[in-house]
């Protein structure tokens, strides 16, 4: 284990370290994160009413719309001279949300990945290929120092270029590979079709930012030959690492010394008991740029904690099964239907906003976007030319919404298909769960 | 001096250029020309037809999304080099051709081109001069 007195303290303990940091935070937000404050005197609560844990559920929520609400850094509790990295990730409208790190937010959370590659077997001796995009998206860089902390030999390929991927890991001896689940078979099947297999000594993945399923994992597995992780996490939380599986392969274990998991009914807002599955709510507890109580992550999700094989102390999380809102995650990047009206708004430029339909497939073990926009008269002309800038025009602003590229269908006006009136609006053909 | 032209977009979809041969033809307009530019999208399909107002509505209202274009209608004679010599005129007065398609015209036996340019008044101003005198819509039919 990377650091054992954690990672096996008895849960009294670990309850107990929780209350005192708990406490800690609340203060230290109440004085320099407004927002928060306001939600507490709305509910009449002050710091001094937290005592610990017991107490969570009295303090109030906090949701994606308040990082687009205090964009870019209304949110942070430490002045921007702290502040030693920013990362972003996909917002429910045209701007992305902007999460900030200082120097200990970073050494925790390479901590964490610290913690998960050594659960899973990895060790000073591990060549790991980190395949996620680097960036301001958390995956690369996030996976990449705590890989660093283990003293791997870390191979930064970042997304793409498939060949050179796997020429890379036959080249460079790659035996821990970090990507989405997506781009793993991809990289698999080319693999098992180059016929290389024998030439790696790949020993295992850790695969996450998308949903996949457990038959997903066993192709993986199957086809070149490794044991197949998952990891779990958010760049609003952290990033990747929240939390992961260890060698039992049986649940994510949420590092509980730095994040307090809760579910909750996304109706009631009641929290449920273990086991039973609702939304997923984190406190964080270590965070010093970013910290947030009671975020709402929209992840369907169930928790555990009854002890672990491995002998982890910490809970476990299920795999997510759903989310209590309309994002999709499409080849790692969360895309919300409302982002796609914006930029349909921008393009009628103040006529009446075209219905449009999103269809998300997954052909060759790749997500693919495609999306339906009925035509109003002011997009079509007689001529090609002006029909294509017109589709040119709504996908170029969409893959800069977006940040991944999404195929535009002009179609005629009234052709989607309507229930009761209102347009279907997201067609998700993917089998993830 | 311009004729009208309807332009119909047409999904890439089996069934669809029936679908508008169907509504038209059950309402007694005529085609009397027509072309299609085609992507691997979809098509724009460009029509004269003796009611292009009506014909219009028609579409429009089966759910098809529909123009109309002003073109300009040029007579010709139905030989070798009659087409040469239009484009002839044209080129030689900086007109270029955004698109043309042509028919025989059962009125006289010669030809019409269809065509839209990228400056539709001085090429009617310009055959005009030549003696050429662009159809009107009414003399099409």
């Amino acid at each position: 284990m990377w650091n054992e007195k954690i990672e096996k303290m008895p849960r009294e303990n670990l309850r107990a370290l929780q209350s005192e940091r708990l406490v800690a935070q609340v203060k230290r937000m109440y004085e320099n994160v407004p927002t928060f404050k306001a939600r507490m005197d709305e509910k009449g609560l002050k710091p001094a009413d937290i005592h610990g844990v017991d107490d969570l559920s009295k303090l109030p929520f906090s949701y994606k719309s308040d990082l687009r609400d205090n964009y870019p850094y209304g949110l942070f509790a430490v002045p921007m001279s702290e502040i030693v990295r920013v990362h972003a990730s996909s917002g429910t409208t045209g701007k992305q949300i902007v999460v900030g790190y200082t120097e200990n937010d970073l050494e925790m959370w390479a901590e964490c990945i610290a913690r998960m590659f050594t659960a899973i077997g990895a060790d000073n001796n591990a060549f790991i290929q980190i395949s996620f995009g680097y960036g301001l998206f958390t995956g690369g860089l996030g996976a990449h120092y705590g890989a660093q902390k283990i003293g791997a030999t870390v191979i930064p390929t970042s997304t793409g270029n498939t060949q050179r991927q796997i020429q890379t890991m036959i080249d460079f001896g790659t035996t821990v590979l970090c990507s989405t689940p997506s781009y793993a078979l991809y990289l698999a099947e080319e693999i098992e079709a180059m016929g290389v297999k024998d030439k790696l000594k790949l020993k295992m993945g850790i695969f996450g930012a998308e949903p996949w399923t457990d038959d997903m994992r066993r192709t993986i597995e199957e086809k070149v030959n490794i044991k197949a992780y998952d990891i779990y996490g958010l760049s609003e939380i952290m990033g990747p690492g929240v939390a992961c599986e260890c060698e039992a392969q049986d649940g994510m274990h949420v590092w509980e010394d730095m994040f307090i998991p809760e579910i909750i009914d996304p109706e009631t807002l009641e929290v449920l008991p273990e086991g039973e599955t609702g939304e997923l709510v984190f406190t964080t507890l270590t965070k010093e740029g970013f910290p947030l109580i009671r975020y709402r992550t929209r992840d369907i999700s169930s928790l555990y904690f009854e002890p672990c094989k491995c002998g982890r102390t910490h809970l476990r999380m299920r795999k997510p099964s759903g989310r209590s809102d309309d994002m999709l995650i499409i080849r790692g990047v969360n895309v919300f239907p409302s982002q796609i009206e914006e930029v349909l708004i921008k393009v009628s430029e103040g006529d009446i906003t075209p219905n449009y339909q999103i269809i998300v497939d997954r052909v060759n073990n790749n997500d693919t976007l495609d999306i339906n926009v009925e035509m109003s008269e002011s997009m079509f002309e007689d001529e090609i030319e002006s029909v294509e800038k017109t589709e040119k025009k709504i996908t170029s602003m969409l893959r800069s919404t977006l940040g991944i590229g999404a195929k535009v269908h002009l179609v005629n006006p009234k052709s989607i298909e309507r229930s009761e009136g209102k347009a279907k609006r997201v067609i998700d053909k993917r089998i993830l769960h | 001096m311009n004729v009208k032209q309807l332009s119909v977009f047409v999904e890439n979809k089996s069934g669809r250029a029936y679908a508008i041969a169907d509504t038209l033809s059950k309402n007694d307009i005529n085609i009397s020309a027509l072309s299609i530019a085609d992507t691997s999208e979809y098509g724009i399909m460009r029509l004269i037809v003796n009611d292009p107002e009506k014909a219009k509505g028609l579409l429009q209202e089966s759910g098809v999304m529909v123009k109309i274009t002003d073109v300009i209608a040029i007579p010709m004679g139905n030989n070798p080099g009659a087409l040469t010599n239009i484009l002839k005129i044209l080129t030689e007065n900086d007109i270029s051709v955004k698109y043309m398609y042509a028919f025989v015209n059962k009125r006289n036996d010669g030809a019409v081109l269809i065509t839209k340019t990228n400056d539709n008044d001085t090429a009617v101003l310009t055959l005009k001069k030549l003696g050429i005198d662009p159809i009107s819509q009414e003399e099409l039919f």
